[in-house]
C-alpha cells in the first residue's frame, strides 16, 4: 500500500529526471542480484542457469565492466562455499571474451596481494583455493599457478620469520589442493610431486611445542588430537594415495568441459609476499577437535568420513563457513547447519555436533560468544527434536567420561554450556548414570565437574529447584545454600571481640548516618596489631575493618541493589580504613567469610569493590593466592574472579592507548592544517579530519585539540597503567610459580608423586591465565622470562610457559 | 425309464435365434470391414499430441463439448484461488501444497489433477516457446528463497524426522509413548505417583491450566496398560481420563546415552514453558535502608 501511495504522489514529479540515472543503478542491481544468487536452490538447473548468466553478462560486459569484475571478484570470498560455481562462470566468460577473463585474472590477483599486505589471511587464503580452482576452468594456467605455489613454498621456507608466518603459507596451499590436486596430477605430475616433497620436509621440521596448550585433551585416546597442519598434511597424503580424486566438492564446470577446454589460458604474474614486519599478526596455530568416529554414529546410517580423509575436512570447512555467516542469528544458523546440500551421505548430526564443540573449545578462545554455541544447540534440537538432543546426550556422556584429562579451561566452557542446556531441558539428566562420581575424590575432574555444574544451575535456578533436581545421594556435591554468614548471629557469636560494637553500628546504621559518624564509631576500636610500646602505627586497624565490612555488608545481604548502595553510600568509611593493600586483603577475607556459601554474590561484591576501586587488582590477586583462599583454590568461582580482575586491568590500559593513539593522530593532523597548501591532499584529510571532530563535539571544538602537554600528561598515565598491569602479571605468576614449586618439593622430601589432582588444576588454571589474556601477557614475554620463568623453574611449570611462548612464534 | 428325445427338426424359436445370429455375424464382419482402413478413428483425438499450445486448448475446448471429458472439477477451486479475498489459513495451505516443485512449473498453481495430460502439453509448449529467461527464473528463485529457508527445517523434519510430526497432521496415532490425562487440578505429582507403576515415565508435562498433562513411558506397551487400567479411575479423589496422546514424539533411540529420551521428548514438545511451577514466595524488601 505505501509503495503504491509513494510512486503516485510523491515520486511522480521526481521520476523523468532521475529515469536515466535510476535505469543503470537498476540494471545493476540486477546484475548483482543475479551474480550473487547464482548456484542457490532453483527450480531450473545450475547448468542452466551459469549458461544463461554467462550470456547476460557477456551481453552487458561492455556498459557494466568495472561493476561485473567488482562483484565476481568479491562473491567467491564471501560465499566460499560457492567458490565452483564462481570458478565455472568465469571461465564461461572467459571463453566467450577473452579479455574480461584476463582482466578478472589480474583483479583476483590485485586482491591477493591486497589481503597480503593487509594481514587479511583468511580473505587471502579463500583467494588462492579460488585462483586455483581457475585453473580447472582454464582460466589461469597450471605452469603459472605452480609457479605462485613455488613462491608460497619459498615464504613458507624462510628464515628469521615467526613460524605463524611460515604456517600460514604452507596451510594456504594445502587447503588449495583438494581443489587443483586432481588437475595437477593429470598436467603436472612431477611438479606437484616437487611440492609436496618440499611440504613434507617442512612439516618434518617444524616445532610443534605449542600443541600442548592448545588441546582440549592432553591424551590421544581414543582419538588423537592432532595439530590443524599436521592434521590436513595428513589428509592431503590420503588424497594423493588417492590419485587425487575427493568425493565431496561439487564441480560444475565438469559439464561444460567442451566449451571450458577451447578457452585460452592466462599466466598468473609473479606474486611475491609482502615481507614480515614486526607489527604484523598472524592467524594462531589450532589443534583439530575430534569427538566422534564412525562408532559412535548410528549403524544403519551413513558412514562418518574417517580423520584422515580429506572429505571430513572439507565437510567441517563448509560447516565452520556456515557458522561464520550467521553466527548472529541463532535460528537461521540452526537452520543452515541442517540444510546442508549433502546431509543424506553423512551423518550431519554428528559433525553439526563436533563442529559446534569444536568452536566452544577452541583454544586459546572461541571465535564468538560461548553462549551463542549453547543457544544455538537448542535451536538444532528444537528443530530436530528425534535425532539432536540425542546426539548431544551422547556428546555429553563422552565429554563427561573424557574430562580427566580434559584442559581447566574447557573444563570451566563445559560446565557452563551444560548447565545452560539442562535449564533449558527442565534440569533434566540421567543422574543416577553419574554417580560413580561420588565415590571419586572431591578434586577429581569427574566430582568436580557435577559440583560446579550444581554450581552454575543454581546460579541458573534458585536453591529447592537444584535440590530437586538430582537424587538423594548427590546431596554431598550440591552447593551448600546460598545465605550469608554473619558470624555474630551464630552460637557463642556473641563473645566474639568487636561483637557489641557490631551491635552499635548495626543499630547507628539502621539510623542512616553520614560516613562521618561511622567512621567516628568504628574509629573507637582498639587496634590489635598495635604494641604495648606504641612506638610504630600500624598499617591498618583489622579489627575496625572487620567489624564495619561484616555489619554493612549483612545489613545490605538482601539484595544486589541493597548492597550496591551500601557501597556507594560509605564510600568514603572503605577508603579511609582501606588505604593499603594489606588493609584491602584483610577486607577482602571478611568479604569472603560473610559471603562464603554465595559465590556469585561474592563476585558480584569483588568486582563493585574493584569498579568503585575500593581495592585495587593487585590486593585481589594476593588474597586470592593466600592462606586463607587454600580451601576455595580448586574452585572455578575464584578463577572467574581473577579473570575478572585482570580483564578490568585489561581494558583500562587498552582504554588509555586508544586514548593516547587518538590524540597523538589528532595532534600530527594540526600542524598540517595550519601549514596551509604547499600539500593539497594532506591538507584536505587534515581539514576532513577536524571536521568530523568538530562535528562530533561542536561546543568544546577548542578543548578538542589537545595539547602537546595534554598528550604528554596521557602517556603518563598509560605508562602508569601499563606498570601496574605488568606488576598484576608478575603477581599472579610469580604467586602460581611459589605456590607450584612449593607443593613440587613438599611431595619430594615426603616422597610422594607431585601429580596430584590439586597440581593438576592448578597447573591448568595457570594454563587458563597464559591463554584468556595471551594478548595483553604477550606484551611481557620477555620481562616474564627474565624474571620469573627463568631455567632454573621446575620443568613442569617452565613448560607451560615455553607452551605460550610457541604460540606467536 | 425317461427317454430323452430329441427332434430332428428345429423349432420356430430355433430357426428364429439361428437367422438371428448369421444377421449378427454377417454385421460384424461388415464392421471389421469397416474398421479396417482407419484404425480406432475415435481414440485418436486424445492421444495425438498436438505440437502447439494453442491446439491442445482447441482440442481440449472440442473434447469438453463433445462431452469425453468431464467438465473437471477445477472451477471451483479456482474461484477460491483467484478471488481476492483468501483466508490466511487457506494461503498458507496452498502455498504448502506447491512448495516442492518438482520441474519448472510455471502453471503449478493450476494444476488440476484430471487435466493433467493436456496439461502437460501445454506446459511443454510453453517452455519451449520461452527459452530460458533467465532473470525470471531467477526472480522465482528469489521469491521462494525465503520461503524455502523458512520451510526448510519442516521439510527436514518430514524427511528425516517423520515420526515425529506426521501423526499431527494426519490421523490419530494407535500406539505411542505418551498419553493424555485430564482431570480436575491434578499435578505433576499426582501423575508421577499414578502412573510409575505402569513402567519407566521418562517425561511428565503439565499444562495446569487446562487440568491436563501428558505422560511418556519409554515403552508403548506400558502406556497401552496406563490407558486401559487408569482410564476412568480415581485418584487422589480425581477422576482420570487417559487416552493416548494426539502428538506423539516417538523417539528411536540411535544411542545408548540414556538422557537422550527425556532431552528428545522436551525438545519435541513445543512450548516447554508452563511445565514447571515456581514455589518460591514472593520476597519483598519493605525497608529501605543505607
Amino acid at each position: 500500500m505505501s509503495r503504491r501511495k509513494r510512486d503516485d504522489g510523491y515520486e511522480h514529479g521526481y521520476r523523468k529526471r532521475r529515469r536515466v540515472v535510476s535505469e543503470q543503478a537498476e540494471i545493476e542491481d540486477r546484475l548483482e542480484s543475479l551474480i550473487i544468487r547464482v548456484g542457490d536452490k532453483t527450480s531450473s538447473s545450475l547448468e542452466s542457469n551459469l549458461e544463461g548468466l554467462a550470456s547476460v553478462l557477456e551481453a552487458d560486459m561492455n556498459t557494466y565492466k568495472s561493476k561485473i569484475l567488482r562483484i565476481l571478484s568479491e562473491c567467491p570470498i564471501q560465499m566460499p562455499e560457492k567458490c565452483t560455481i564462481y570458478s565455472t562462470l568465469v571461465g564461461l566468460l572467459n571463453a566467450k571474451n577473452y579479455n574480461f577473463g584476463g582482466e578478472f585474472v589480474e583483479q583476483m590477483v590485485r586482491n591477493l596481494k591486497e589481503a597480503l599486505r593487509e594481514g587479511q589471511w583468511e580473505s587471502a587464503r579463500l583467494i588462492v583455493r579460488f585462483i586455483s580452482d581457475m585453473v580447472n576452468c582454464h582460466i589461469v594456467s597450471a605452469s603459472s599457478l605452480l609457479q605462485l605455489y613455488d613462491s608460497f613454498i619459498d615464504a613458507a621456507m624462510e628464515q628469521g620469520v615467526p613460524q605463524v608466518r611460515r604456517d600460514w603459507y604452507m596451510y594456504a596451499l594445502l587447503t588449495a589442493l583438494p581443489w587443483v590436486g586432481r588437475e595437477l596430477f593429470e598436467k603436472k605430475e612431477n611438479d606437484l610431486e616437487r611440492i609436496m616433497a618440499a611440504m613434507e620436509g617442512y612439516l618434518r621440521r617444524r616445532n610443534t611445542a605449542h600443541v600442548a596448550a592448545l588441546r582440549v585433551w592432553n591424551c590421544d585416546t581414543p582419538h588423537p588430537q592432532e595439530e590443524y597442519l599436521e592434521c590436513i598434511w595428513a589428509q592431503v597424503r590420503k588424497l594423493r594415495t588417492d590419485e587425487w580424486q575427493e568425493r565431496h566438492i561439487y564441480r560444475p564446470y565438469l559439464a561444460f568441459d567442451s566449451i571450458l577446454s577451447e578457452a585460452l589460458q592466462h599466466n598468473l604474474p609473479v606474486i611475491l609476499p609482502p615481507p614480515h614486519t614486526a607489527s604484523t599478526q598472524y592467524p594462531l596455530p589450532w589443534v583439530v577437535f575430534r569427538m566422534f568416529d564412525y562408532t559412535d554414529c548410528p549403524e544403519a546410517g551413513p558412514l562418518l568420513p574417517g580423520t584422515h580423509s580429506v572429505e571430513r575436512y572439507l565437510i567441517e570447512e563448509h560447516l565452520h563457513q556456515i557458522v561464520t555467516r550467521h553466527h548472529n542469528e541463532r535460528k537461521e544458523l540452526a537452520t543452515q547447519l541442517l540444510a546442508f546440500p549433502q546431509r543424506n551421505k553423512i551423518p550431519l548430526e554428528y559433525m553439526i555436533v563436533e563442529v559446534l564443540f569444536s568452536e566452544l573449545f577452541n583454544m586459546p578462545s572461541p571465535r564468538y560468544l560461548e553462549i551463542s554455541y549453547g543457544c544455538t544447540l537448542i535451536e538444532l534440537c528444537k528443530l530436530q527434536p528425534s535425532t539432536m538432543p540425542q546426539v548431544l546426550a551422547q556428546a555429553t556422556e563422552l565429554l563427561y567420561e573424557r574430562i580427566d584429562t580434559m584442559n581447566a579451561t574447557c573444563f570451566d566452557r563445559f560446565v557452563s554450556w551444560f548447565s545452560y542446556h539442562l535449564s533449558n531441558f527442565q534440569f533434566r539428566w540421567s543422574w543416577d548414570d553419574w554417580q560413580n562420581c561420588l565415590s571419586l575424590e572431591k578434586d577429581h575432574p569427574k566430582a568436580k565437574f557435577v559440583s560446579e555444574v550444581f554450581g552454575k544451575c543454581l546460579r541458573l535456578s534458585y536453591y529447592k529447584r537444584v535440590n530437586e533436581m538430582v537424587p538423594e545421594c548427590y546431596s554431598p556435591l550440591l552447593p551448600p545454600k546460598p545465605e550469608p554468614y554473619f558470624k555474630y548471629q551464630t552460637e557463642g557469636g556473641n563473645g566474639l571481640p568487636g561483637a557489641t560494637q557490631v551491635q552499635a553500628l548495626t543499630e547507628l546504621l539502621r539510623k542512616k548516618p553520614t560516613p562521618e559518624e561511622v567512621l567516628e564509631l568504628i574509629q573507637q576500636l582498639p587496634n590489635p596489631l598495635k604494641d604495648d610500646d606504641g612506638d610504630m602505627e600500624p598499617s591498618h586497624n583489622p579489627l575496625a575493618i572487620e567489624v564495619f565490612v561484616q555489619t554493612l555488608l549483612h545489613l545490605g545481604s538482601k539484595s544486589f541493589t541493597h548492597t550496591f548502595a551500601g557501597l556507594a553510600k560509605y564510600h568514603s568509611v572503605f577508603k579511609t580504613i582501606c588505604e593499603n593493600e594489606e588493609a584491602q586483603i584483610c577486607m577482602l577475607r571478611q568479604v569472603y567469610e560473610l559471603w562464603q556459601n554465595h559465590p556469585q554474590f561474592l563476585g558480584v561484591v569483588v568486582d563493585k569493590m574493584l569498579k568503585t576501586q575500593i581495592v585495587e587488582c593487585c590486593a585481589v590477586a594476593n588474597w586470592i593466592f593466600s592462606r586463607d583462599m587454600a580451601p576455595e583454590f580448586t574452585r572455578s568461582y575464584i578463577w572467574e574472579i581473577l579473570h575478572l580482575t585482570i580483564r578490568k586491568m585489561n581494558k583500562h590500559v587498552v582504554r588509555l592507548e586508544k586514548e593516547v593513539a587518538d590524540a597523538r593522530a589528532k595532534l600530527r593532523a594540526a600542524p598540517s592544517d595550519s601549514e596551509s597548501s604547499d600539500d593539497d591532499p594532506n591538507r584536505e584529510a587534515g581539514e576532513k579530519r577536524r571536521r568530523t571532530v568538530s562535528n562530533k563535539d561542536t561546543p568544546k571544538d577548542g578543548e578538542e585539540q589537545p595539547t602537546e602537554e595534554m598528550v604528554e600528561r596521557m602517556e603518563e598515565r598509560l605508562e602508569a597503567a601499563q606498570s601496574d598491569q605488568k606488576n598484576l602479571f608478575l603477581i599472579v605468576f610469580q604467586r602460581f610459580i611459589m605456590i607450584l614449586s612449593e607443593h613440587v618439593v613438599r611431595c619430594d622430601t615426603d616422597g610422594k608423586d607431585f601429580n596430584t589432582f590439586w597440581y593438576q588444576w592448578t597447573v591448568g588454571r595457570l594454563q587458563q591465565v597464559f591463554m584468556a589474556h595471551h594478548e595483553q601477557v604477550e606484551k611481557y614475554s620477555q620481562t616474564l622470562e627474565t624474571l620469573l620463568f627463568t631455567h632454573d623453574l621446575d620443568s613442569n611449570i617452565l613448560d607451560t610457559f615455553r607452551q605460550f611462548q610457541a604460540l606467536r612464534s | 425309464m425317461v427317454y430323452l428325445h430329441f427332434p430332428s427338426n428345429l423349432t420356430e424359436e430355433e430357426l428364429m435365434l439361428q437367422t438371428k445370429y448369421q444377421k449378427l455375424k454377417k454385421k460384424k464382419k461388415a464392421l471389421q470391414a469397416l474398421k479396417a482402413p482407419k484404425p480406432e478413428p475415435e481414440k485418436t483425438p486424445a492421444l495425438k499430441r498436438p505440437a502447439e499450445a494453442r491446439d491442445a486448448r482447441e482440442v481440449a475446448k472440442k473434447l469438453l463439448k463433445s462431452g469425453a471429458i468431464s467438465a473437471i472439477p477445477k472451477p471451483c477451486e479456482k474461484t477460491e484461488t483467484t478471488g481476492f479475498k483468501r483466508s490466511r489459513g487457506l494461503e498458507r495451505k496452498l502455498s504448502s501444497s506447491d512448495r516442492a516443485p518438482s520441474g519448472f512449473q510455471p502453471f503449478s498453481s493450476s494444476q488440476g489433477s484430471m487435466v493433467s495430460n493436456e496439461e502437460h502439453v501445454v506446459q511443454e509448449a510453453r517452455t519451449k516457446s520461452k527459452v530460458p529467461n533467465l532473470y525470471e527464473n531467477f526472480i522465482s528463485s528469489r521469491e521462494t528463497d525465503p520461503e524455502a529457508s523458512v520451510t526448510s527445517p519442516t521439510t527436514l523434519k518430514e524427511t528425516t524426522g517423520s515420526p515425529t510430526l506426521s501423526p499431527l497432521k494426519h490421523q490419530k496415532p494407535t500406539v505411542g509413548h505418551t498419553v493424555y490425562v485430564f482431570g480436575y487440578s491434578i499435578t505433576e505429582d499426582i501423575l508421577k505417583k499414578a502412573f510409575q507403576s505402569f513402567g519407566n515415565v521418562v517425561n511428565i508435562s503439565m499444562e495446569i491450566e487446562k487440568n491436563c498433562g501428558f505422560v511418556t513411558f519409554d515403552k508403548t506397551s506400558s502406556a497401552d496398560r496406563a490407558i486401559s487400567e487408569m482410564n476412568g479411575s480415581m485418584v487422589s479423589g480425581i477422576q482420570l481420563k487417559v487416552s493416548l496422546a494426539r502428538r506423539q514424539p516417538v523417539i528411536e533411540p540411535i544411542n545408548d546415552a540414556s538422557a537422550s529420551a527425556t532431552w528428545s521428548t522436551i525438545a519435541a514438545r513445543n512450548s516447554q514453558k508452563g511445565s514447571y511451577k515456581d514455589k518460591r514466595d514472593l520476597v519483598t524488601y519493605e525497608e529501605e535502608l543505607f
